[in-house]
């Protein structure tokens, strides 16, 4: 399945594409893992517009289509 | 160690200008900048005086890292009363000025009463003295700073001035230091302008001797690599890398927080100010640090000047200070602004004529809700359409509000006096009278709580509940996060090291630099241990002002009206659910006053 991809703040260094290829059952961990990013280099991840809490990346799974926002986390300025 | 041991103490009303040896017991448990400035206000002003009168005191505070060669050890605070609020202001800067102080043979310069004329303060080697400033008041930031080292042929002073926005009481005037470094919050440029102090002038040859100078280095060092590891994306984008985030995540105040998202975000974010367009014109030039500093999160920028804002002007076609995240938020979604180069410029404005642009926007955006409702209408702002998204009324109102011309006078006032004023308080996005900062605290439940608890009002700088916010949109456990984190950004704060290295070092690791600098056996511990105190020393004056427990509150809007949009749609900040906690967990009453058991606790009582 194919997952469309968008990450933010200095992320961009670390992941330029804007979709990945997953097997099916993957979850939101996985689909951090295989775009290369350290999960605590991530803020949070959000699918389709929904938050998904740290503790719950591994048992999110996703779906064929779905858009997932990986963002940097927040450092005040 | 590296205190010089020894303060000013500048009165104006008498002209008299006298060094005093440091208070060491002051400085031992409040550590130095904001906390040792917080001390000194507390012991030398009755807390109810007039912010605008001779009463207030002023203080230009260094931390004992100031000026070493720890990394960000550029950093002093300005403390005193502040005129948005009528609470206790501290406001933090970067730049060469406070190292410069330090350098000179000041800890910190305690400024009191009220100069009949306009005056400047020299410390120039041995020579300390109040100048006329007859020939520099109603002049800009840029033209003091230039005015002052060329009367001294000293171009090596390091100068924090106000502009006309100080002199003439715009409530929020900031202090600008070293040409576009501020201490931009809570109005201490408008206490500066007050007291008729139009700006400090300092060249210092002196040094610091910190206590164990083999430790420091190697500790420094050690720091200085954990630092790089951390903050190679500070370096590259700056704070404004957070424009994004903010806008996925639906936290981005928009509007006058009537939205929490922007669609025009990505023409001003961090990858804008990089992108190159058709005329071969980016925004970003370069990045900046400040003294000390191994980050460098500081933007240097410029305007296309074929732009509608510069186009005839050519004193504009320079490079100076570009967008951080807060001015992109203040002159972009809060305003409905996607313009990047009037958003730059109004951030020129600001530092030309010394204001804070967060309160500057947020204000502005007041007005705009106020315009777009048909409260106000352009007869009274001097003819200016003043709906949201329009670029040409951001920068015509800014220099407005900077110079003090018609509607720009209004502009002047802050939020919550304009909203007053026209009979419309719900729509001022404030904390006791201080604007957002560019954060919806209905998507960071954890930062309106440090928000309405904030001691110097709406502040994002003195807690850091960034990490559990975004990781949960809900209020549970956030007290907890928000009290350690305000302790801790106390101390981070009193220190004379950067809020921005907090990413990379924890207590430990300022305890360690502290430690090999200054006496004082300094641990996680007593570090943690001193920021409470501070904290409460800060709650203690705001008390002693009159402020009480109905002022730690969010504006309606926040409380009642669903985000409408992003990943915490649907939510209004629980602040009743966290604020009980929170009392609780400080250790103070039901009407938020720390008890006698907690002031005992604290060296306080």
């Amino acid at each position: 399945m194919w997952i469309k991809v968008r990450v933010t703040g200095h992320l961009i260094d670390l992941c330029s594409v804007d979709e990945v290829e997953l097997s099916e059952g993957a979850s939101v961990a996985d689909a951090v893992a295989a775009l290369g990013i350290p999960p605590e280099q991530v803020g949070l991840v959000s699918v389709d517009g929904q938050a998904v809490s740290r503790a719950r990346r591994s048992d999110t799974t996703l779906a064929d289509g779905n858009e997932m926002v990986v963002m940097a986390p927040l450092t005040g300025g | 160690m590296s205190w010089q041991g020894k303060i000013l103490r500048v009165n104006l009303t008498s002209g008299e200008v006298a060094p005093e040896p440091l208070n060491m017991e002051w400085a031992n448990d409040y550590i130095g900048e904001r906390g040792l400035g917080t001390k000194y206000l507390w012991e030398n002003m009755d807390p109810k005086a007039d912010s605008m009168g001779p009463d207030n005191v002023l203080i230009f505070a260094t931390g004992p890292l100031t000026g070493t060669s720890a990394s960000t050890s550029g950093r002093y605070a300005v403390i005193t009363k502040g005129p948005l609020t009528g609470a206790i202001a501290c406001s933090n800067s970067g730049g060469k000025f406070g190292a410069e102080l330090k350098y000179a043979g000041f800890d910190l310069l305690l400024v009191e009463g009220r100069s009949e004329k306009p005056v400047y303060l020299l410390i120039e080697g041995d020579e300390i003295s109040l100048a006329s400033a007859d020939k520099i008041w109603g002049k800009t930031v840029w033209e003091t700073d230039e005015w002052i080292k060329k009367q001294h042929h000293n171009p090596m002073l390091k100068i924090a001035t106000i502009g006309v926005a100080g002199e003439r009481g715009v409530r929020y005037a900031a202090v600008v230091n070293d040409l576009h470094r501020a201490a931009g919050r809570s109005g201490v440029g408008t206490v500066m302008g007050a007291k008729n102090l139009k700006a400090i002038a300092v060249r210092g040859t002196g040094g610091v001797q910190v206590k164990d100078p083999k430790r420091f280095m190697q500790v420094t060092d050690e720091m200085k690599n954990l630092l790089a590891k951390e903050t190679g994306g500070l370096t590259k984008y700056g704070t404004n890398a957070m424009m994004d985030t903010m806008q996925e995540f639906g936290g981005l105040p928009t509007n006058n927080f009537q939205e929490v998202q922007f669609d025009g975000y990505d023409k001003i974010d961090a990858k804008a100010m990089l992108k190159t367009d058709d005329t071969g014109h980016t925004n970003l030039l370069t990045n900046k640090a400040c003294f000390g500093c191994t980050i460098a999160c500081g933007r240097i920028a410029h305007i296309r000047k074929d732009h509608f804002t510069i186009q005839n002007r050519k004193e504009y076609w320079h490079a100076s200070g570009g967008l951080e995240y807060e001015t992109a938020f203040a002159f972009g979604p809060v305003v409905g602004v996607d313009d990047i180069d009037a958003c730059t410029f109004a951030g020129y404005l600001m530092n030309e004529h010394g204001m804070d642009p967060i309160s500057f926007g947020v204000t502005l955006a007041a007005a705009m809700e106020l315009y777009e409702m048909g409260v106000i209408t352009t007869d009274d702002t001097d003819g200016v359409e003043l709906n949201f998204g329009n670029a040409e009324a951001l920068t015509i109102m800014a220099e407005k509000t900077g110079k003090q011309e018609g509607f720009g006078e209004i502009l002047g006032m802050g939020s919550r006096r304009m909203c007053e004023k026209y009979g419309h308080p719900e729509l001022s996005m404030t904390v006791k009278g201080q604007e957002f900062a560019g954060y919806d605290s209905r998507a960071l439940q954890g930062m309106g709580l440090g928000y309405a608890t904030g001691n110097r009002g709406a502040c994002h700088l003195k807690h850091d509940t960034f990490d559990v916010d975004m990781d949960d949109q809900t209020g549970e456990g956030k007290a907890e996060p928000c009290k350690t984190s305000q302790d801790w950004t106390a101390a981070v704060d009193s220190s004379g090291l950067c809020m921005f290295t907090m990413g990379a070092w924890g207590a430990p690791e300022f305890a360690a630099q502290l430690d090999a600098d200054s006496e004082g056996d300094w641990t996680a511990e007593r570090l943690m241990a001193s920021g409470e105190r501070i904290w409460n020393l800060e709650r203690m004056f705001n008390l002693a002002a009159g402020l009480t427990r109905a002022d730690d509150t969010l504006p309606e809007r926040l409380l009642k009206d669903p985000a409408p949009s992003g990943t915490a749609k649907g939510r209004v900040n629980e602040l009743d659910r966290m604020l009980p906690e929170y009392y609780d967990l400080r250790g103070w009453n039901e009407a938020g006053e720390p008890t006698e058991d907690t002031l005992g606790r604290l060296g306080l009582s």
